[in-house]
């Protein structure tokens, strides 16, 4: 420990610095998630827009195919005249096929479009996914930082107190036997411990000065443990909403990136149907096959519906109850703060360092059980 | 472009491994140079951009997989209307302005390396396809020539065929002047016209039927004489890998090999001739009194095949041109 006379400006200095860096902190977190929160609701709107439009351009393919099917229920009507005309009008048909192709085409264009938009999207959630786990990744390390000088400072408090309470004891222990010499009363000398000054013993003056600076180290060990206390507390509250925001975005990307695989695979099967029908040879199989690329749309089209469906949960439900847990959180966490640090008695040090060992000591447990924080 | 493991099949169509993309367009590009097509076939700047914004060189595997046509060797029409679509995103408003910077860039890359680096292809292919047009999956363009006692109008349409081939027909027609102002097209600015939807679903059908045929429905819809006709066709493509057709040269085995073939009708006399060794002329094909058809098919072949095929031409009583497809530069990388 550094001899010196404590300088209580300083240290109120000190305090002061800590406690401003804590309350920025605590805000730099609350906007961190404020904008996180912002940029899933962002992100749940736009998914909502990119499936409805996805959703509709599958639609309209689907109607093309529709008209597909008239001509070929037509092209196989039985009867007497329907197999006189046929012969007929069988290159009828094959053209009327083919007409059919140019709005496919423009139809599978503008769903193309709305894939790759949809694709770029994915992409736009797997990085915002990334981002709020870099989030819950850095919660994790300053945690384990706080939690390590937490334990430290709670260490360096006990070997304080225990030193200021050794001298104490010392400091009675020689007033008493002065007290007995001086009163020449040789019942309280026989009552008085049997102590006879040391070569390396302090004088009073050295030992009360020694008591004053670790009254005033405990003390300032004491804040800053409070400050790192807050710290991990701080930490441990965001890491749920945190990771709750980002568990949001990935179940979404993983949706969508599942919704974007199986929806392009149709679509280009679909694709590679509608280029053949202009073939020369447009044979009736591949008609039958493109008809059942355009039902398949079906199922992609379903899936678009389930992804506006869900989007609707979370923006009606999931987010705003999010939201409102994140304020009233910042709310309480704004009060501890500025009601903690007033005053920090010895007794409240002592308080500290067992409240924050007991917790080092449980988070070991917790760790060692594979419990998540 | 070294010889290769077959490509997977999917479906209708043939997906290349990621690795041999690139080269397989490159080596596509080297023939469009070597072969030079004028302006009766599809533009080559236009046909070169796309090739290059397909490149996973540039795009990384923003537009995969590589699909590409089994039939003709060509770049499938699922791929190429992926880059397509890209571009209509990187064109639309705002666009540019929403990219992501360096600094954004960096940022995904350090959090995710194989998210970052596609950001960054997505990225540089904007940027590529902003600076110049692809080629269209199907295009109608329509010009006033002249205009007096007929209304001389060309219609030129563009189309990937339907197996992959890419097509550009040239009509010429003397039309009534009426035709100006029926509805079949509408003035645009100086000579150019915005022909009718009709119009292009009526090529769409008949894009690829006989020469002929395709006149006398052009001459049946429109009420005027088809003046010339052209056909120009780019594919297909032959590569190692790729099942030959039947009846194709032994010497285009383990070769490279691109087809650029033209038909032609018109009437110039003299202009009549087949020199298309691959496709003999249609049984019973008479044009009409007074005019021609010439068809001629160029091929761009990997040096070493180039004599056999010129051989091959000949056997087959119809000399063509062949040339070495060389491999040349594209941007910073060649073939």
């Amino acid at each position: 420990m550094a001899d010196g006379p404590p300088s209580s400006s300083s240290s109120a200095l000190g305090l002061r610095a800590s406690q401003a860096a804590l309350a920025r902190r605590r805000e730099e977190v609350q906007a961190r998630q404020a904008e996180g929160l912002a940029t899933v609701d962002r992100l749940v709107r736009q998914q909502r827009e990119v499936s409805t439009a996805l959703q509709a351009e599958l639609a309209q393919m689907r109607q093309g195919g529709e008209v597909l099917d008239e001509i070929e229920a037509r092209s196989r009507e039985s009867g007497l005249l329907a197999a006189l005309t046929r012969q007929l009008s069988r290159r009828r048909t094959m053209l009327e096929r083919r007409s059919v192709t140019e709005g496919l085409i423009a139809r599978y264009q503008a769903a193309s479009l709305q894939l790759r938009r949809a694709t770029a999207f994915t992409d736009e959630l797997r990085l915002c996914a990334a981002d709020l786990q870099h989030q819950v990744d850095e919660l994790h390390q300053e945690l384990a930082t706080a939690s390590r000088l937490e334990r430290e400072g709670a260490e360096r408090v006990r070997a304080q107190e225990a030193e200021a309470a050794a001298l104490e004891a010392r400091a009675s222990a020689l007033e008493a036997r002065a007290s007995a010499l001086e009163a020449r009363a040789p019942a309280l000398e026989a009552r008085a411990p049997a102590l006879e000054a040391g070569p390396g013993d302090l004088g009073p003056e050295e030992r009360q000065r020694r008591l004053d600076r670790l009254t005033f180290s405990l003390r300032n060990e004491a804040v800053d443990l409070e400050l790192h206390m807050a710290r991990a507390r701080l930490c441990r509250q965001h890491i749920e909403p945190a990771r709750q925001l980002r568990d949001t975005v990935l179940s979404l990307h993983e949706d969508m990136a599942r919704f974007v695989t199986a929806a392009t695979a149709t679509l280009d099967s679909a694709g590679r149907r509608i280029q053949a029908l202009g073939m020369a040879a447009d044979a009736p199989v591949v008609v039958a096959e493109l008809q059942q690329s355009l039902a398949e749309l079906g199922l992609a089209m379903e899936a678009a519906e389930e992804h506006v469906r869900q989007s609707q949960a979370l923006l009606t439900e999931v987010l705003p109850a999010l939201s409102r847990r994140l304020e009233a959180q910042g709310e309480v966490e704004g009060e501890a703060l500025t009601g903690a640090l007033e005053l920090v008695s010895r007794e409240r040090a002592r308080a500290l360092a067992e409240q924050a060992l007991r917790e080092a000591a449980e988070a070991e447990v917790d760790q060692a059980l594979g419990r998540t924080l | 472009m070294s010889d290769p493991g077959p490509p997977s099949s999917s479906g209708a169509g043939l997906d290349l491994p990621a690795e041999r993309a690139g080269p397989y367009l490159r080596a596509l590009a080297a023939g469009l140079h070597a072969l030079a097509p004028h302006d009766a076939f599809v533009p080559l700047a236009e046909a070169l951009h796309h090739l290059q914004a397909l490149d996973p060189a540039l795009s990384g595997d923003v537009l995969a997989p590589a699909a590409v046509d089994p039939r003709s060797g060509m770049p499938g029409w699922t791929w190429l209307e992926r880059a397509r679509a890209e571009a209509e995103l990187a064109r639309a408003p705002g666009a540019a302005e929403g990219e992501p910077g360096e600094e954004e860039l960096a940022r995904a890359a350090a959090l995710d390396p194989a998210l970052g680096a596609r950001l960054q292809a997505r990225t540089a292919l904007h940027r590529f396809l902003r600076a110049g047009p692809l080629l269209p999956l199907t295009r109608l363009e329509a010009a006033l020539r002249r205009e007096g006692r007929t209304a001389d109008v060309l219609l030129t349409y563009d189309r990937v065929a339907p197996d992959g081939r890419w097509l550009r027909l040239r009509i010429d027609l003397a039309l009534p002047p009426t035709r100006l102002r029926d509805g079949t097209f509408h003035r645009r600015d100086g000579a150019r016209l915005e022909a009718a939807a009709g119009l292009q679903h009526l090529l769409t059908r008949h894009a690829t039927t006989p020469l002929l045929a395709l006149q006398s429905s052009v001459e049946a819809a429109l009420s005027g004489p088809v003046v010339r006709l052209s056909r120009g066709e780019i594919g297909p493509f032959w590569f190692p890998g790729l099942a030959l057709p039947e009846g194709a040269p032994a010497a285009a085995r383990g070769a490279l090999v691109l087809h650029l073939a033209l038909e032609q009708l018109s009437g110039e006399a003299h202009a009549a001739g087949h020199r298309d060794p691959w496709l003999p002329p249609p049984p019973h094909e008479r044009p009409p009194p007074g005019m021609a058809i010439f068809r001629e098919r160029r091929l761009a072949a990997s040096p070493a095949a180039v004599d056999p095929l010129r051989a091959w031409s000949v056997a087959a009583g119809a000399e063509t041109i062949v040339v070495p497809l060389r491999p040349v530069a594209v941007g910073t990388r060649s073939l």
